[in-house]
């Protein structure tokens, strides 16, 4: 089998500043996969990877001259920072959060909600996918920024100076948003268990 | 005991270690659309244009800036104990009176 030959960001990008398509369609299909994980952590309900990814490729062209190698952060955290912007500003478009009640939750999933909020540690539920369902359920409830903030540093295991340098948020700012994010967290997950108990 | 704050990093934990939904190929002529449209796009938008644009943003910033250097120097003015000595203006209507 044939060695794959690392993928050369520098020439690819001065290529492309030269007006090279074929340098440009390359540039795309190399970040494809680094935009796409970004969009499916905070993808909107009603809103397509693809038309998404779309406007993130239209927007990282028009901005490319704001791209500076010599400030010393690598092309595809600058794509990033464009991905996780342009995701947000999509989510704060949204003009209705979902509501999910106690009923919507599948039973491994009601398990979870149960053990986050009892007061008593029982023991805990093992199933992954219930725990990832619940959990988007829970952030969906939050506000765009609350979400992104805590699916940045607890589901992504960012730190807080990635976060800040990816939304272009302070790090104290960071902080505070992510500590009341969490407080509204568990209000959503205590009130959506109350009512499965009514 | 363990806190909420305790159980949700572990359903997290739980969760990431299920194995994610594996990143499909872009769709078939995806690059391609990307690159004629932002080339279209870049045509649409002649290069005197994008150095105006340029040109008007640094003027706003600079007007701005000179809005809140005579906005602090109005305050510094009002802020300042009036001052004993009667201003040109002053004399100027007393002399208008005088007539």
């Amino acid at each position: 089998m044939a060695d794959e030959v690392p993928f050369d960001m520098a020439a690819c990008l001065a290529r492309v500043r030269q007006g090279d398509d074929g340098a440009s369609r390359d540039l795309v299909e190399e970040l494809w996969p680094l935009v796409i994980k970004i969009i499916r952590s905070h993808l909107p309900r009603r809103m397509g990877e693809e038309d998404l990814a779309q406007e993130i490729f239209l927007k990282v062209f028009s901005r490319m001259d704001q791209y500076r190698e010599r400030e010393g952060k690598p092309f595809p955290h600058w794509v990033s920072r464009v991905a996780v912007t342009t995701c947000l500003d999509a989510l704060r478009a949204e003009k209705r959060r979902p509501e999910w009640r106690f009923a919507d939750l599948g039973g491994e999933e009601a398990h979870w909600l149960e053990y986050m909020t009892a007061a008593q540690s029982d023991e805990s539920p093992t199933d992954g996918l219930a725990a990832r369902e619940l959990m988007t359920k829970l952030l969906q409830t939050l506000s765009p920024d609350d979400r992104l903030v805590i699916n940045l540093l607890d589901v992504e295991q960012r730190s807080v100076q990635e976060i800040a340098d990816l939304t272009g948020w302070g790090a104290s700012k960071v902080k505070v948003k992510a500590f009341r994010a969490r407080k509204k967290l568990r209000n959503a997950a205590e009130q959506m268990n109350a009512e499965g108990k009514l | 005991m363990k806190d909420f704050e305790d159980k949700w990093h572990e359903a997290t934990e739980v969760a990431r270690q299920v194995e994610p939904a594996p990143i499909p190929e872009p769709p078939h002529g995806f690059a391609g659309r990307i690159v004629a449209r932002a080339k279209e796009f870049e045509q649409s938008m002649p290069g005197w244009f994008i150095a105006f644009e340029r040109f008007l943003f640094r003027f706003a910033g600079g007007v701005a800036l000179a809005v809140v250097i005579a906005g602090g120097l109005q305050l510094s003015d009002y802020l300042a104990p009036p001052s004993l000595v009667p201003t040109v203006e002053h004399t100027v209507v007393e002399r208008f009176l005088l007539l």
